[in-house]
């Protein structure tokens, strides 16, 4: 539509153009080659006159002169004279006729020349002007539409960006919006869970029926309730129902007056007391006003035992305080999730904010602009405008929870959300003007190519035009001279035969009169003549005036019509140019234009005809290449695609048949993506959510959210390349593997394997099973061999000969080996099984690493060689750890060391760094290759069969060092010269600062 | 009148050391094969001592140890429980069900016959 009205309104514009130019200038024309012609005629006219009238007046002086002088001898001399001058006369005339119409025809023919040319050359010029303003004209018209087509482009674009920004805003707020709802959502579910597991923590603990008999027994288990929710629990104390405290801890700061002082009870504990159950206290303030804190009461309950009878009506309970703290870090971690800060907090009933993403506004009570209170904000979207910050919109979502009654609120800006689309309104308008512009600049430089070209042309149809108009006038032209000159010659012949004629009868006449007048008219006569002549002469002028002003008006009607004719043709011949100039300027453009719909719409093989060689041909040519290389490289992408398709199928085949879980973890910790033995391995919450990306502590039930989250951990943290979680129901044990994914520099989540290995464990426990019973059954004959022995060797069954004693030492070491061996054996399957609990206490390293010493002592002493325990360089802090462990490491490494060192002895330093104790076991007995180092810690593994065989050992010794140091979080290793090893291994401190040492009861129930 | 000690074991050669060696040193061993017949003897005996094996047909040793806490009669009689079990859980299991101290098997004769004076001393002493 808008390309036709372009073209119709060129050549519309074109004729009119040329049309009224080219008609004024034919009528120009002909008016001035009439114009011309009359002059000419005018001219000849003048010409001829003069020239008659010389000849005229030469006739009559010659005529009077003789009459004058013979006027005497004309009578006689008459005839003869009058003969001889009308000979002269008539051949005078002819001449001078001659000569005039010579005069007529040169002058005559210059004139028509003159003519021709000045009409040619304006009729030239008319064109050439013609052309001048047409090309003007087509400028400006260009000019025209390509401002047109920049202002309609524009507001295209305009329309279009604004339409985007619209959309995209209501896009962006609809995905802030579930985000949003999603965000107070988790929190809420993550808060409930952290409420949850102090709870379970404090109700467990308060199960135990030692809590109810034993104040020694309960003070321990409050400690290590506390150290288990460190951090959250703030204090915890056992009271009775009278107030009377039994146990806390931590102890009081200052020291109470009087400790066995009932305190009141609080609220919660009465409640807990009277229900019998679990409750929680309403959340006050702590001295400083900032710190949110809640009392958990549970009823103590006295299960069986055999104390259960000792006090039967004093019941306890347990209060915990919890610190609400605890969950800031939580919920900054959700309100920084989305790149922008999105406060997130938790509120009261009452409207008091309990936790904030922002600590400043704990403990304040809600209030917004222009509402009631917190009631009024709904369970979904509300826009609001905040104070100071000028105009704001905000997104606000509320979770609310039923025990205890708080709401989680998220906060979304949705300001730096929508700067995001004004800016890419922004960016499409930039664009289209940018766009708009290159189009007026090629529209420009084509049209001004194109007016080169039309100018070309049209110069050229003007240049032959005035060619054609000057060959044709100057052929009418000598036509016309030709045909006046010889009507002229003709008018001559016959005014000179008349002449003779007349001269002939006037002779006659004049012989009569002169015989009859001869003196009487002599003086007349001559006058007559004269003026005959004169008479003649004159009339003779004037048709020949009439016929040079009728061929003139002849001539200039046939030049004028010709004229006519030619201009005809000539605008004829320019509105074909303009029409097919226009027509071959606009088409290429048109198929251009189409060949990128076409390319637009996907039809990579559409071609533009090239119709020329010029720049558009060019264009043409170039957007031809451009299409087939888009085809080309997508047919290669195609084939590439089918290959990719292919090869995804295969995956997918082998993902869809993998027998082993396989889970895409997104970095926001929503789940990308499940294969389907995932899918039926793990007892998803939701399993349709799981198309959505739905987040992990959605699908998952919350227990195995934890396992599965420590597990990923531990593999991130390196601690082991593999972990397992175990499943509830069905029992089942899977094998977790996981590997961070990585694209270019940035993570994108992580997959996650899963490897059913429920049946490996069963059959690991059956063998470790099988292992615990060997050992077992082994105890039982050791039991008789060693007792009985040792027993012996007391010499209380009767004295020993020194062959019986030998026997009996002989039987009694054996037999400790033995039980050393079923000892480690029992170890290693408890490792292996993950049945080996490794007990949280604070651990006096030194004291343990001085008994070991001390039992090994006579050992070595045996042996000749030392043992020492190196001082060390500032006091040892106590590590967190298992005692008994602890000590089985310390023993099986000295031990070890004395095992392999023949002379000299064994050094044990202990060294303590900033977050952990570091212990060295050095001794100077024989080294170990340094190729070996690497293997010493691996089962069964003995550097020299015949040294071991002599120092004896199972040579798990080791092995067992190294499982006990590494489930204590600690590093083991070993370095060694050519004489002397020393291992190393660390133990986490209990405290990590320094200086604050705290006491270390011996909470173990061995004591 | 010899100190009674209750020996509970399923194991004929374990009771054989202990009735030996608790004989030897002056005691009064009573030998029971499993705990049904512990608990009897330990009613109709009243030992100052029970030295109770844990793993053991009809009734275990946690169970009988239960049993006796149960009885106001034997709740405050010392038990050692003799396990071929080690490692923490057994021990733990073993305090918070009242025992007072364990010994694990294979036992040196020293390690028993302190543990036996000790309690049978402090049983003595308790009245």
């Amino acid at each position: 539509m808008k390309g036709l009205s372009i073209r119709t309104k060129l050549v519309v514009l074109f004729s009119a153009l040329v049309a009224v130019p080219l008609v004024a200038a034919v009528v120009w024309l002909g008016v001035t080659a009439h114009r011309s012609v009359m002059g000419a005629g005018r001219e000849l006219t003048g010409v001829a006159d003069a020239s008659l009238q010389q000849a005229a007046r030469d006739v009559a002086r010659l005529t009077a002169d003789n009459a004058a002088n013979s006027r005497d001898e004309l009578v006689v001399i008459g005839r003869r004279s009058l003969t001889k001058f009308a000979e002269r006369e008539i051949q005078v005339s002819q001449q001078t006729l001659q000569r005039s119409a010579q005069n007529l025809t040169r002058s005559g023919t210059a004139a028509l020349q003159g003519a021709t040319e000045r009409i040619a050359a304006s009729s030239a010029a008319a064109v050439s002007d013609a052309n001048a303003r047409l090309r003007q004209r087509q400028r400006q018209a260009v000019g025209e539409v390509s401002q047109a087509l920049i202002r309609s482009s524009r507001e295209a674009f305009d329309r279009i960006g604004r339409d985007l920004t619209a959309e995209s805003e209501a896009m962006v707020i609809d995905l802030a919006r579930n985000l949003n709802r999603e965000r107070s959502r988790r929190t809420a579910e993550l808060v409930l869970a952290f409420l949850q597991s102090s709870i379970d923590a404090v109700a467990q603990a308060a199960q135990e029926p030692r809590m109810l008999t034993d104040d020694r027994y309960a003070g321990n288990r409050l400690r290590q309730l506390y150290d288990q929710r460190r951090g959250a629990l703030l204090r915890a104390e056992l009271l009775d129902e009278t107030g009377l405290r039994s146990a806390q801890w931590p102890p009081p700061l200052m020291p109470v007056p009087d400790p066995e002082e009932p305190v009141k009870l609080p609220d919660v504990a009465v409640r807990a007391l009277r229900g019998d159950g679990r409750e929680l206290s309403e959340v006050e303030f702590g001295p400083d006003g900032a710190t949110p804190l809640m009392q958990i009461a549970v009823a103590v309950r006295g299960g069986p035992g055999r104390n259960e009878g000792a006090a039967p009506n004093r019941r306890r309970v347990l209060l915990a305080t919890l610190s609400l703290d605890t969950l800031q870090p939580l919920l900054l971690r959700q309100a920084l999730g989305g790149g922008q800060p999105a406060p997130l907090f938790v509120m009261s009933r009452e409207g008091q904010i309990l936790v904030h993403s922002d600590p400043a506004s704990v403990g304040s009570f809600l209030s917004l602009p222009g509402r009631a209170g917190p009631q009024r904000i709904e369970g979904d979207t509300v826009m609001f405008e905040t104070p100071g910050g000028g105009p704001q919109r905000q997104l606000i979502s509320r979770t609310d929870m039923r025990y205890p009654a708080w709401s989680v609120v998220a906060v979304q800006p949705l300001t730096g959300l929508l700067a995001q689309t004004a800016e890419l309104q922004e960016a499409i308008q930039r664009t289209a003007v940018a766009a708009a512009k290159e189009m007026v600049q090629e529209a420009g430089a084509r049209a001004a190519r194109l007016d080169a070209a039309a100018i070309r042309e049209q110069d050229l149809a003007a240049a032959e035009t005035a060619r054609r108009i000057r060959r044709e006038n100057q052929a009418v032209a000598k036509a016309a001279v030709a045909d006046l000159v010889r009507q002229q010659a003709e008018i001559a012949r016959g005014a000179l035969a008349r002449m003779r004629e007349d001269s002939k009868a006037a002779s006659q006449a004049a012989e009569r009169e002169m015989d009859r007048t001869a003196r009487r008219i002599a003086g007349q006569s001559a006058g007559r003549i004269a003026y005959e002549a004169d008479r003649r002469a004159k009339l003779n002028l004037a048709s020949m005036h009439e016929l040079a002003s009728r061929t003139a008006g002849t001539a200039a009607g046939n030049i004028a019509l010709e004229a006519v004719g030619i201009l005809a043709v000539a605008l004829m011949a320019a509105l074909l140019v303009a029409l097919l100039t226009a027509r071959s300027a606009v088409r290429p453009i048109t198929a251009l234009a189409a060949g990128a719909r076409s390319i637009a719409l996907g039809d990579f093989s559409h071609r533009v005809p090239i119709t020329a060689e010029d720049e558009l041909g060019q264009l043409a040519a170039s957007f031809n290449r451009m299409a087939a290389s888009i085809e080309a490289s997508r047919a290669e992408l195609e084939a590439s695609n089918r290959v990719l398709a292919q090869e995804k199928r295969r995956i997918q085949a082998i993902v869809d048949h993998s027998p082993d879980g396989l889970l895409i973890l997104n970095d926001d910790g929503s789940v990308g993506y499940a294969n389907p033995a995932a899918r039926s391995m793990l007892p998803w919450r939701e399993p349709a959510r799981l198309n959505g990306a739905a987040p992990l502590e959605a699908v998952l039930p919350p227990a195995l959210l934890t396992s599965l989250g420590a597990c990923l951990r531990r593999i991130d943290g390196g601690e082991a390349p593999v972990c397992d979680v175990a499943l509830d129901h069905p029992p089942r044990v899977l094998q977790v593997r996981s590997v961070l994914l990585e694209s270019g520099s940035a993570g994108i989540g992580r997959l996650v394997h899963l490897h059913d290995v429920t049946r490996e464990r069963e059959i690991d426990e059956m063998k470790s099973n099988f292992v615990m019973l060997v050992s077992h059954e082994l105890r039982t004959p050791l039991t008789s061999i060693l007792g009985f022995s040792s027993y012996m060797l007391l010499g209380k069954m009767g004295p020993l000969t020194e062959a019986q004693r030998g026997g009996l030492e002989s039987i009694e070491r054996q037999a400790h080996r033995l039980k050393a061996i079923a000892a480690d054996f029992l170890d290693l399957s408890l490792i292996e099984t993950g049945r080996l609990e490794i007990r949280q206490e604070v651990v006096d390293v030194e004291r343990v690493a001085r008994r070991v010493l001390e039992e090994l002592s006579p050992q070595a002493r045996e042996r000749g060689l030392w043992l020492r325990l190196a001082p060390a360089d500032s006091a040892v802090p106590p590590v967190l750890g298992d005692e008994a462990r602890i000590e089985q490491i310390f023993t099986n490494l000295v031990h070890n060391g004395l095992k392999f060192t023949e002379q000299g002895g064994v050094e044990v330093t202990l060294t303590p760094g900033p977050k952990q104790v570091r212990v060295e076991v050095r001794d100077t007995g024989i080294g170990i290759p340094p190729e070996v180092q690497a293997r010493v810690f691996d089962r069964f593994y003995q550097v020299d069969e015949v040294v071991t065989r002599k120092a004896g050992g199972t040579g798990l010794g080791l092995s067992i060092v190294k499982e006990l140091v590494q489930a204590h979080g600690g590093e083991v290793g070993v370095s060694s010269a050519e004489s002397g090893t020393t291992f190393y291994f660390t133990l986490p401190m209990a405290s990590p600062a320094p200086g604050s040492r705290l006491p270390a009861p011996d909470i173990s129930l061995r004591g | 009148m010899a100190t009674k000690i209750l020996v509970v074991d399923d194991e004929a050669s374990v009771r054989h050391l202990l009735q030996v060696m608790l004989a030897t040193e002056g005691y009064e061993p009573i030998l029971a094969a499993n705990g049904a017949e512990g608990l009897q003897l330990a009613h109709e005996q009243k030992p100052a001592l029970v030295i109770l094996d844990w793993m053991m047909p009809i009734l275990d040793g946690l169970a009988t140890l239960q049993a006796l806490r149960a009885d106001p009669d034997t709740a405050e009689l010392p038990v050692v429980m003799l396990t071929a079990r080690q490692g923490d859980n057994a021990m733990a299991q073993a305090m918070v069900h009242g025992a007072d101290f364990y010994i694990t098997k294979p036992f040196d004769a020293e390690e028993m016959l302190s543990v036996v004076r000790r309690f049978v001393r402090n049983g003595e002493a308790g009245g």
